[in-house]
């Protein structure tokens, strides 16, 4: 009696979540926010496909449709890191498209050489500091942070953040193993508390006053800026931005990026919803509704992002920060970066 | 004669059965992850142990020690006084003190940090006297001391749901007839009390240090390098998925051993032979020792429960905003899935811990034992353990041609939550079933009726409270249960849990406030119903 309710159970269960719709797109998105949400709904009434979102952290996305195989009712991945996606291509889950609205939309420093997965927006690793205790021109470049001189004075998130690691990654890259490993270790030796937090908590800190640097990701600041929360308003418009290395590589660039399932079941509408999503209307709320960079040149930024001031980005390719991602981890658990 | 023997027997294979595949069915991720063990030893591995590892051991050890330490205090102490004292308020506690399950343990986080940090009220209303960041000390909340207390208040309730159950059905008669022999309250406790309980307790607190040692949301919010935050590192920073499964099968071994010693401390106990008829004795607390009693509980119920949640709500007041209309959806499957597998997981518990006593083969001791460590996993590793397992099955079942497809149904995340929370439902349950004696199942075999009928009219009456605590806990666990719900749950499908998440991935905590405050809600709701079924009984 009670196998049967079960059984029961599991049949009705079964039909009422695992049936994909023909036609519909299903999303695995380690993004979580909601102006994607109303990216996907202008898509929806645009085109009249529904769109399946499944919002989760990307290393457990890729765990699924790894497990999933050819089964996968995902269509499209989308990650908030160029690493994840570099990683999802090497476990072969992504197809290379053929589209010249993406190829010519996104320049090839933000996609795989191949095409298997294309960058939406942009995010900036940048340092902050307290302009009372620290003169203008005093820290132009990530390795600066590395100098004695600001012992005790600089703040930054653990290295388990994604983040870091591909700064790290992007260090490595510029400089090699050896220098990126001195320079994480007078990081570590400057700093001023044991990493904790997330990005907005750095910002705090040095309002509080317990640190004078930091870094962070640039839209943190941005929306801190934009908050209707007093503290976290005036923490931020009390700090000056540094976009680091501009008189030689470039800032930190990571992005936000997507590509199709090599067992997508619905790959024309997926690259549609793809498509859309670099179109300049939908670029514009990628900038306007989470304070990013758009992947497409010439797009409106918001206010609070284009009072941040021009700058030069980092050219390398960004599929690097996958591949350097676990020596970074080991020279973080070498020199201590907790 | 000869007819009903063979009748009995055949009732101990279907138990036999029943025990073996049900065990084997929930072990099966935690046989994945138990297997890498026997995986090679790569460059990453030896990376670990002898950089991060040391690190790694003594700081999860540190974390276990003091929350252990921790939660016997509190819950010890706060069940004994709600159950043998009388002073004021006493009613009120003995609900209140289940109170702070309803709270997850990394909202807890969240909020203290928030409330305490250097850039918080409290400190910067100390620094509002012109002191600097030099000129006084506050302990730093983010540090294993803070973990510490974080856990210990998040996770107390477990130890005192036991113990307090243990105390009532401590029959009186030992302890009154010390009171006659006019021993005092102090060495009844000690000498009488507390060893009768102590299986109840060990449990309690052996179901705390496995969710200790499976937080991630805490000690990575504190930055605190545990097992736990070293397995999540090696995996996905590192992306070395076997070395990672071998740190959580080593984390297993180790929580095997742990448990080998709770099942080793049972060995010299003896059930009571009777069941308690008459009420425990209670000492009347007067004047300073009512007033010693009411802070203590006073003191633990406010840090676990009042003062966290009168932040939410000070949070969620100045954040209106975020209410949102689909708040109702996701409470709506939040408690869809927690009665549902709460029901079904107790359910579980109950045929498992009853088959084990009616015919205990060694295999289904050991399986059962698999069975029961998912409690001790971090939470995404077994959700991509239970991933792959249902990967394979779905894999299978298309080769011989069902085409059935498990991932992302509510089945797989039932599932899922079995393996998570099948612990503790088995471990109280079965620690109930150690005081019925023997002598109830052999009555009942003379009066002609069979093991089953015997477990509906004998033993489920008489396990009702154990019964009702086990229901409360899967229930508030599944509700708060993130990792596996995440990664498993079907399309466009949140709960409360994952909305917290969303807000909180994206340091929105102040807008996650909200949905805090529902999630916290939901839990008390069963708390409350239940706990007065079971005071109603008592």
């Amino acid at each position: 009696m009670i196998l049967r309710r079960i059984l029961l159970l599991i049949f009705s269960v079964f039909f009422a979540f695992a049936t994909a719709q023909n036609g519909e797109v299903n999303v695995y998105s380690a993004r979580h926010y909601d102006s994607d949400i109303a990216l996907f709904k202008d898509f929806s009434e645009q085109t009249g496909i529904k769109v399946n979102l499944l919002e989760g952290k990307s290393d457990a996305l890729i765990e699924r449709m790894i497990s999933e195989g050819k089964n996968s009712p995902a269509d499209i991945l989308i990650s908030a890191d160029a690493g994840r996606l570099w990683r999802a291509e090497q476990a072969g889950l992504l197809a290379s498209l053929d589209s010249e609205i993406l190829t010519t939309r996104i320049a090839a420093q933000f996609r795989h050489p191949e095409n298997k997965w294309f960058g939406l927006s942009r995010r900036i690793r940048i340092i902050v500091y307290n302009p009372n205790e620290i003169a203008v021109g005093e820290i132009n470049n990530y390795e600066d942070l590395a100098d004695p001189k600001w012992h005790g004075q600089i703040c930054v998130r653990s290295s388990s953040n994604i983040y870091n690691q591909s700064l790290l990654a992007s260090v490595i890259a510029a400089d090699g193993t050896v220098k990126a490993e001195e320079w994480a270790k007078g990081l570590v030796n400057n700093l001023a508390r044991k990493p904790q937090g997330g990005d907005r908590d750095q910002i705090k800190a040095i309002a509080a006053g317990e640190c004078n640097i930091a870094i962070v990701n640039h839209y943190y600041l941005a929306k801190m800026i934009d908050s209707s929360d007093k503290t976290q308003h005036n923490a931020a418009v009390n700090v000056k931005v540094v976009f680091p290395n501009q008189s030689n590589r470039g800032a930190h660039v990571n992005i936000s990026g997507a590509g199709i399932s090599a067992n997508a079941k619905n790959y024309d509408n997926a690259l549609k919803l793809l498509e859309f999503l670099v179109t300049d209307a939908a670029q514009a709320k990628f900038a306007a509704g989470n304070f990013e960079y758009p992947i497409v040149d010439g797009i409106e930024l918001s206010d609070i992002v284009e009072n941040f001031g021009e700058f030069t980005a980092d050219p390398i390719n960004v599929a690097i920060y996958g591949e350097l991602n676990p020596e970074a981890i080991r020279i973080m658990d070498r020199v201590g970066w907790q | 004669m000869a007819i009903k023997i063979s009748s009995l027997n055949k009732q101990g294979v279907f138990w036999n059965i029943a025990v073996a595949t049900i065990a084997i069915i929930v072990a099966a991720p935690i046989l994945l992850i138990l297997t890498s063990v026997f995986s090679p030893i790569d460059d990453i591995w030896r990376h670990i142990s002898s950089t991060v590892l040391p690190k790694y051991i003594s700081n999860s050890i540190y974390l276990m020690l003091g929350v252990a330490f921790g939660v016997s205090i509190l819950g010890i102490t706060s069940a004994w006084l709600v159950t043998m004292t009388k002073f004021p308020a006493k009613r009120v506690f003995v609900w209140a003190h289940m109170l702070p399950m309803a709270i997850p343990a990394y909202l807890l986080a969240y909020i203290y940090t928030d409330f305490l940090q250097f850039s918080g009220p409290v400190q910067t209303f100390i620094r509002s006297f012109g002191l600097k960041k030099q000129d006084y000390f506050f302990p730093e909340i983010r540090s294993i001391w803070g973990a510490i207390f974080i856990l210990t208040l998040a996770l107390y309730p477990y130890v005192y749901l036991l113990a307090r159950a243990a105390f009532l059905k401590q029959a009186a008669s030992p302890s009154q007839a010390a009171k006659c022999l006019s021993a005092n309250p102090w060495r009844i406790f000690f000498v009488i009390a507390l060893p009768i309980a102590r299986p109840a307790i060990v449990t309690g607190i052996a179901i705390v240090l496995m969710e200790t040692v499976s937080d991630f949301g805490t000690v990575d919010y504190f930055a605190i390098p545990t097992f736990t935050t070293g397995i999540y590192r090696t995996w996905f920073g590192m992306g070395d998925k076997i070395a990672a499964m071998k740190l959580a099968a080593i984390l297993l071994l180790f929580v095997l051993a742990l448990l080998g010693l709770e099942h080793s401390s049972r060995k010299d106990y003896k059930p009571l032979r009777q069941q308690a008829t008459s009420k425990p004795v209670a000492y009347s607390l007067l004047g300073f020792r009512a007033f010693l009693a009411f802070m203590f509980n006073f003191f633990a119920i406010a840090a676990g429960f009042i003062l966290p949640f009168l932040l939410i709500i000070n949070m969620s007041f100045h954040n209106l905003g975020s209410f949102k209309s689909s708040f109702w959806q996701y409470a709506r499957n939040s408690l869809i899935l927690a009665s549902s597998s709460s029901l079904i997981i107790v359910a579980l518990a109950i045929i498992l811990a009853y088959g084990l006593r009616i015919k205990a083969s060694k295999f289904n001791h050991i399986a059962a034992q698999i069975a029961s460590l998912g409690y001790a996993i971090p939470g995404t590793v077994i959700a991509v353990a239970i991933i792959m397992s249902l990967g394979y099955l779905g894999t299978l079942m298309q080769k011989i041609g069902l085409g059935f497809f498990f991932i992302g149904t509510l089945f797989s995340l039932i599932y899922a939550y079995t393996s998570r929370f099948l612990t503790v439902a088995f471990r109280s349950i079965q620690n109930a079933l150690t005081d019925i004696t023997d002598n109830m199942d052999n009555a009942a075999k003379t009066l002609g009726h069979g093991t089953g009928s015997s477990l509906f009219k004998i033993h489920i009456p008489l396990l009702r409270n154990s019964i009702y605590t086990a229901l409360i806990i899967v229930f508030v666990d599944v509700v708060k249960e993130l990792p596996t719900t995440l990664i498993i749950r079907p399309f466009n499908f949140d709960t409360l849990a994952i909305q917290i998440y969303r807000l909180a991935s994206d340091e929105r905590l102040a807008e996650s406030a909200s949905a805090a405050l529902i999630i916290v809600l939901v839990g008390i709701i069963p708390v409350i119903f239940l706990s007065r079924s079971i005071s109603n009984k008592s």
